[in-house]
């Protein structure tokens, strides 16, 4: 594994990145979220199962920023769910290497919980990502987020983006 | 019809009768008796009805494994020496222990990690330990012979890299089972070109086995509920197309509809849902290309007891359902593909997987309604399901038109037969 770096100031702003991003999951601020990539980004939602054994199809791929403010259109406008809450606790954020081009890579570790109208709060997911961050003028910003969840067998539907 | 008083004017229908003779009132203890569950286990998961296990390309070597699931029981798909794909119950034959714990792995002899008995690549008992003893203590009895002893196997049957197993070895073949007009269906997808399994996604759901088929059953739901569905002319019930089912038992029923994006006028008044004018910035994910040799862009089949076939334009998919007791239920998707697809395939069927699934454009409604038909069905289980668009009858109606829910009547029709409900 690539040495750690060391620079306080990225390190800062990395922080930073994930503190803002769970933040606003917990707040629900679909708006907010496709504001965390840049343009050109990939996100994915996958099994640890299907990671492991190089399978291409998890049960999110995305290409673009506008594909992720599709989502998030759908969420408000198209799709039919019950109302929830849902609470995502990181940690363990950790710059893992330099990108080859820019930006660097980072791994963390999560789980996200979910709270349904007149329900217990429980785990949703548990697991780790596996980001790219780059500097938007001075804000870190997301281009590659791959989020790859422990469970063998999701609860319900998940219809909010980790 | 067998009632009991509940003392608020209503007649709940007591477990064991049906409202009707026909199917097209469902009483809801079907969706949570303990009892009827388990009548169902026996019956229908380990009766003669087959499961789909895997595809035969999840284990391409002699030795390798894939944990599968009929009803609540593990089973190992295996390959042996001879290349055959068999399936036996993950369950050793000396103390009931599960023999292997991966998903995937490789081994032969399969040995028992709690007390070593081994078993060849068909399941047959090779040897165990201290079979003789030692020093003339212990060991077997003089009688005790390997052969009487093997991990259970399944009747199975490959179709074209689609493994599929059933208990009851007097069961008719897989072919008879679903029957020709369904074979034929199914072997769009199972054409004989190598499958490739793409990728899975498991999820727990909240209802009752039954109610993932009837919702893949329904025509109904699919044109109303689904904005991502009909405002893409992915399928819209009015569509040109055909509803066929297998005549003998009515149970495994196939839609398939050609995509058209202009709904007709007076269907479109009816569906609310309907969006003619929604937009994506990425709209990548439901641009198909033509890939089959007929026009069907969309088949959803379903195979009694628990089976999905989907061809979704270009997203090949499997949905299995697994009962976990009355309440709930896991659903698998196996997305496939072919072992030729170029890379602009593979992505357009990666893409094309964000509609279904655990978070699917189209799947997330299916997912959130069943749960809350669990939720509502759970406590009210002397109601019933009023099943009667399109009519009463469980078959095909005239011109296959797919203003029914006739598919839903035609499974309970088998259902009752199976588990001994007849009118």
């Amino acid at each position: 594994m690539a040495a750690v770096i060391d620079d306080a100031d990225v390190k800062q702003k990395v922080d930073d990145l994930y503190a803002r991003y769970a933040q606003s999951l917990c707040d629900g601020d679909l708006d907010a979220w496709p504001e965390f990539f840049v343009d050109d980004c990939l996100y994915k939602l996958t099994s640890r199962a299907n990671y492991e054994r190089n399978l291409a199809i998890g049960p999110i791929f995305s290409e673009t920023k506008g594909a992720l403010i599709d989502r998030t259109r759908a969420l408000k406008t198209a799709l039919v769910y019950a109302q929830r809450y849902v609470c995502y606790i990181v940690g363990s954020i950790r710059i893992v290497g330099r990108a080859p081009d820019k930006g660097w890579d980072t791994r963390s570790m999560f789980s996200a919980y979910q709270t349904f109208v007149d329900g217990d709060s429980k785990l949703m997911m548990c697991g780790r990502t596996f980001d790219r961050i780059v500097l938007d003028g001075n804000t870190a910003k997301f281009s590659r987020r791959v989020v790859v969840y422990d469970n063998e067998r999701v609860p319900s539907a998940v219809v909010y983006p980790l | 019809m067998d009632t009991i008083e509940t003392g608020f004017g209503t007649k709940d229908i007591s477990v064991g009768t049906w409202p009707r003779d026909d199917t097209s009132r469902i009483p809801l203890w079907v969706y949570s008796d303990r009892d009827n569950y388990q009548r169902e286990l026996d019956r229908i998961f380990y009766g003669p009805h087959w499961h789909f296990i895997g595809i035969d390309t999840e284990v391409p070597n002699s030795g390798d494994y894939k944990r599968a699931t009929v009803g609540e029981r593990s089973v190992l798909m295996l390959r042996d020496e001879n290349g055959s794909v068999n399936v036996v119950l993950n369950s050793c034959a000396h103390k009931g222990t599960e023999v292997c714990q991966s998903k995937f792995g490789n081994q032969n002899p399969i040995i028992c990690p709690y007390h070593q008995w081994a078993y060849d690549l068909q399941g047959n008992l090779k040897s165990v330990p201290f079979r003789k003893g030692v020093k003339g203590l212990g060991g077997f009895p003089a009688d005790f012979d390997l052969a009487d002893h093997k991990l259970k196997p399944l009747k199975v049957a490959n179709v074209n890299g689609g493994i599929w197993a059933t208990f009851d070895h007097g069961a008719p073949s897989f072919e008879d089972y679903i029957g020709p007009v369904m074979l034929k269906y199914m072997k769009r997808v199972f054409n004989g070109k190598k499958l490739r399994v793409l990728g899975y996604e498991r999820q727990r759901l909240r209802g009752n086995w039954k109610m993932y088929m009837e919702n893949i059953k329904d025509p109904y739901h699919a044109t109303l509920l689904h904005v991502f569905l009909i405002s893409f002319g992915i399928y819209r019930i009015d569509q040109k197309g055909v509803y066929e089912q297998d005549e003998r038992t009515h149970a495994h029923t196939v839609f398939a509809s050609v995509r058209d994006t202009n709904p007709d006028p007076a269907a479109a008044q009816e569906m609310l849902s309907l969006k003619s004018n929604y937009e994506l910035l990425d709209p990548r994910m439901v641009i198909p290309v033509k890939e089959f040799p007929d026009d069907i862009s969309i088949m959803i089949q379903t195979l009694f007891p628990n089976l999905v076939v989907q061809q979704q334009t270009n997203s090949l998919q499997l949905r299995y359902v697994t009962p976990l007791g009355p309440d709930e239920f896991e659903l698998t998707w196996t997305y496939l593909g072919y072992q030729d697809d170029d890379e602009e395939m593979k992505l357009r069927r990666l893409r094309q997987a964000n509609l279904t699934g655990i978070c699917g454009y189209i799947s997330v409604d299916d997912s959130e309604v069943l749960e809350f038909s669990g939720a509502g069905t759970r406590p009210n289980r002397g109601g019933q399901a009023v099943v009667e668009f399109g009519g009463r009858d469980p078959s095909a109606p005239e011109g296959a038109h797919q203003f029914t829910e006739s598919a839903i009547r035609g499974f309970y029709h088998f259902y009752r037969q199976v588990m001994g409900y007849s009118a």
